[in-house]
């Protein structure tokens, strides 16, 4: 990604925070602001940078009601709209950026209904790198036939944005690729950034996106009413999705999804994917390694049956 | 000559005083209107859209008129400034033609819109509640007032007719 965009992506997520810390993120070196990851956000503690190479504290420190305020602002004074969402510990910024929130839960029912005094926040920093899935798309094909594919990396390894330029290749098509008509569900609204209606990233130009819906309610939509010839997803994390996706690869369709694990291996250990595994719905991955320097790697590999 | 001038004038000065009161009642009434029915567009606008509030506030300066327009349109422009919402909706009820206790209730809308739809939605319709029977209110005194008033000016009138005699 260009410097320039880096930066405008960083004053994007900035323009969240309370004025205070706003400026003192604004005042931060060219460097710090092409680079960083997310602002962290912790009461009375400075607020600190996420840099590659680990957390570099501003002079600024938190003081209680800069988190309300900070709420305030990324809702956009709305908290109706994202009472979803907060409920489950996040808010979706405008410009694709992710605002995770920790703090006193209130609880309901056995679920988490809210989230009230919060202590702590971290910004994440959205970061659109167009090409970086270019080299990958050729792999995932079989006999001209697109094979569904897992994306995995541990939390913060770049599976969105890998996500985001996959489903960009696989709809613009390329050499004797045919463009495929791709269903995005979007649940938290990272992948396409969609402002009233017009998707903020590039997702290409044969990409149907739903966002805001559960995937587990997403995907029968997109199937009945779009006919997509692969659905992306971003984050299984439970039984439903699973379901889901299943019942599509059931009707033919190819499927694109992202889950947090390591490697191969790791993922055949989890439980809740081993039902996904047996089911064959997914036959490759593409493994997200970092190197020395933070570089990223993408492995394809197959997975087993 | 000069009396009838003199007396003329008295008569002008009363009855644009008495004009300017019909139009600032005729203005509360209308402030009253248009607030009622934005008031129930945003409350379905949360219900059923979850429409987030600067879009919400500037569809309502879109759809509504007069002073009840610039109230949303102040708070718009103030929020795209990056400020907050509750300083910004305070500010812009000051500015509206309402009596003190709507004013008032208003006023504490604007920190009960930052809440969650529950919170926001019994805002609204505590608000709406108030604001409606100030209204009705209004509504019924109308016809008193304009009598009253029509009677007051026709007996100066008459007054000053006598004294000249």
């Amino acid at each position: 990604m260009e410097p320039s965009k880096a930066i405008e992506c960083y004053e994007q997520a900035a323009a969240v925070l309370p004025s205070r810390l706003r400026r003192a993120a604004l005042a931060e070196s060219r460097e710090h602001r092409a680079m960083a990851e997310e602002f962290r956000l912790r009461t009375g503690y400075p607020m600190t940078l996420l840099l590659p190479e680990g957390e570099y504290a501003t002079g600024v420190s938190v003081e209680p009601g800069d988190l309300e305020a900070l709420c305030n602002q990324a809702t956009e004074f709305s908290r109706y709209a994202a009472m979803e969402t907060l409920r489950r510990g996040y808010l979706s910024i405008r410009g694709g950026g992710r605002v995770g929130l920790c703090g006193s839960a209130v609880m309901k029912e056995g679920e988490c209904a809210n989230i009230r005094d919060f202590s702590s926040a971290s910004i994440r920093i959205a970061r659109e790198k167009r090409g970086v899935g270019e080299d990958v798309v050729p792999q995932l094909f079989r006999e001209g036939q697109f094979r569904s594919t897992l994306i995995l990396s541990p939390p913060g390894g770049g599976k969105t944005t890998l996500l985001r330029d996959l489903i960009r290749c696989l709809s613009e098509g390329g050499g004797e690729r045919p463009g495929l008509r791709i269903s995005l569900a979007d649940e938290r609204g990272e992948v396409a950034v969609l402002w009233q209606g017009e998707p903020q990233m590039d997702v290409g130009p044969r990409t149907d996106v739903l966002d805001g819906c559960p995937k587990a309610a997403a995907i029968p939509m997109l199937l009945r009413a779009m006919n997509p010839q692969v659905i992306a997803v971003d984050e299984i994390t439970v039984r439903e999705d699973i379901r889901a996706m299943t019942m599509a690869a059931n009707c033919g369709v190819g499927l694109l999804a992202t889950i947090h694990a390591a490697s191969v291996e790791e993922l055949t250990r989890k439980p809740l994917y081993t039902e996904l595994l047996a089911a064959g719905v997914f036959s490759l991955a593409v493994v997200i390694r970092r190197e020395d320097g933070g570089a990223r790697r993408y492995q394809v590999e197959e997975l087993p049956c | 000559m000069l009396k009838l001038l003199g007396s003329l004038c008295i008569l002008a000065a009363g009855g644009m005083a008495w004009m300017d009161r019909r139009r600032t009642f005729r203005q509360t009434l209308e402030t009253l209107t248009e607030l009622l029915a934005a008031l129930e567009e945003m409350e379905g606008a949360i219900r059923l859209e979850r429409l987030p509030m600067p879009r919400l506030l500037s569809r309502a300066a879109l759809r509504r008129d007069g002073p009840v327009r610039m109230f949303f349109q102040t708070v718009v422009q103030t929020l795209r400034r990056g400020e907050d919402l509750v300083p910004a909706w305070r500010q812009a009820v000051g500015e509206l033609s309402l009596s003190e206790r709507d004013r008032s209730a208003l006023a504490e809308l604007g920190e009960k819109l930052t809440g969650d739809e529950t919170r926001a939605c019994q805002g609204i319709q505590l608000v709406s509640r108030t604001l409606t029977a100030s209204l009705e209110n209004l509504r019924k005194q109308q016809p008193e007032r304009e009598k009253r008033g029509a009677a007051l000016w026709f007996s100066g009138a008459a007054l000053l007719i006598i004294l000249l005699i």
